[in-house]
């Protein structure tokens, strides 16, 4: 296929407008050619968003009591997703303590983290106030760790906080990763850093209040940005 | 450094909200499902009424897509898209596909298009950015050479695919592909302007 034929490709795949057997023979050409051409990626991006915008040309149309009610009953009555379930579930209050701990162990093994630090005196001051944070009673935790990386973030109602990461993906060149807290979907961005080869705990402060989630985003380097920008890598509900 | 652009601020705080709402859908909560689909709900029971041309068949796509994100949230890759992008996507396939099968095709013969009264329209309830969005969205439809919006809109809202909009047409298929493709850029662009204004 020449570059044209992809840039029809991709307009025609976005819009659904390929046969079955046109969309299937597509496919695997326009992974590979997207994945090797800037321009196409970029195209695809934009044209992806468009055809999302496209939907609302439609006019929307009230949904009556009725249908609003079969559809919610319908889900009450459906099991869920276990296996995401499983995984994004609440931290019981049984399991606090062990959260705590397990940040702790992580927070007591980062002997890797003197490169933000001037001096050991200084690490260990700065150390002691993350310990200090993460066994506050106060303490809102949640744990967003996945796959291999470990990410666990603390704060507390003054606005302190700490985040304990462990092996996290160097974001790509000229991106950093950025700490955000949400409270009600507006997010504070709290941190900036780059990727975590070892273990690193880092201390930040925001506005004080009852955040409910915490985000990690990759953002433009080297300071990030006042509003998220880019793709959430991370998120979870922070529990008291 | 260039300046902020509010609406899409606004679109990525409500996307933020969004990919809190499938969080919370993950961990079973039924409002926060609730939320989404009161949300989105209408915009999908529109999208899939416009292209099957039938009320019963359009509820029941939507149910399905939303059941769907209920039993499997946490399929959503934020890397691919926006939360909207995502159950858009998902009713229009479904809606293409009923199309497809001409399971809608002979009710579309049979019944023409009366399934939208305006008191349905009347009584939807949005938010306001959704609402300035659509009015951007439908000026910027209405900028595109005839021709142009003619291809987009039988591929896009009939569920055609490019080879029928050549015969519905009688154009070309070659020059089918590259209005499709030249209307989507100009869409495109004009939207990106809207945005900047």
């Amino acid at each position: 296929m020449t570059h044209l034929d992809n840039e029809q490709h991709i307009a025609a795949y976005l819009l659904g407008s390929l046969d079955e057997g046109e969309r299937r023979r597509a496919e695997p050409e326009l992974i590979e050619h997207i994945a090797g051409c800037d321009p196409c990626r970029e195209l695809y991006v934009a044209l992806k968003e468009t055809t999302s915008d496209l939907a609302l040309v439609a006019e929307p149309i009230a949904m009556s009591p009725e249908f609003e009610d079969r559809v919610l009953g319908a889900v009450r009555a459906e099991g869920v997703d276990t296996l995401a379930a499983r995984r994004a579930q609440r931290v019981p209050k049984f399991a606090r303590k062990a959260l705590v701990a397990s940040i702790a162990a992580v927070l007591a093994l980062s002997g890797t983290t003197a490169y933000l630090y001037s001096s050991r005196q200084e690490e260990r001051r700065l150390q002691q106030q993350a310990a200090a944070i993460i066994h506050d009673p106060a303490a809102a935790h949640v744990d967003l760790c996945k796959e291999e990386a470990r990410c666990n973030v603390s704060v507390l109602p003054s606005g302190k906080g700490v985040l304990v990461a462990a092996n996290l993906p160097a974001p790509p060149e000229g991106k950093v990763m950025e700490l955000w807290l949400l409270k009600e979907g507006i997010p504070t961005p709290a941190k900036v850093f780059e990727g975590v080869r070892g273990q690193v705990w880092l201390l930040f402060e925001v506005a004080p209040g009852h955040y409910d989630h915490a985000a990690i985003t990759i953002e433009p380097g080297p300071h990030g940005t006042q509003r998220p920008t880019g793709p959430m890598i991370y998120s979870g509900e922070l529990t008291a | 450094m260039n300046s902020p652009d509010p609406s899409r601020q606004i679109a990525d705080l409500q996307d933020h909200r969004d990919r809190m709402l499938l969080d919370g859908i993950t961990r079973s909560d039924d409002d926060a499902f609730a939320e989404l689909f009161r949300r989105y709900g209408p915009q999908c029971l529109g999208l899939a009424t416009r292209v099957v041309a039938d009320r019963t068949l359009a509820e029941e796509i939507v149910q399905d897509v939303f059941l769907g994100v209920w039993k499997a949230a946490s399929r959503y890759d934020p890397a691919r898209g926006t939360v909207r992008g995502w159950v858009m996507m998902q009713v229009h396939h479904r809606a293409v596909d009923v199309v497809r099968r001409e399971q809608a095709e002979r009710r579309r013969n049979s019944n023409q298009l009366p399934p939208v009264n305006e008191r349905d329209v009347e009584d939807v309830v949005e938010e306001s950015w959704m609402a300035a969005r659509r009015q951007q969205v439908r000026a910027a439809m209405n900028d595109l050479p005839e021709e142009q919006r003619t291809v987009l809109e039988l591929a896009y809202f009939e569920g055609m695919t490019q080879a029928q909009v050549a015969a519905h047409t009688g154009l070309p298929l070659g020059t089918v592909k590259s209005r499709t493709l030249a209307a989507m850029r100009k869409l495109n662009q004009s939207l990106a302007e809207a945005r900047a204004t």
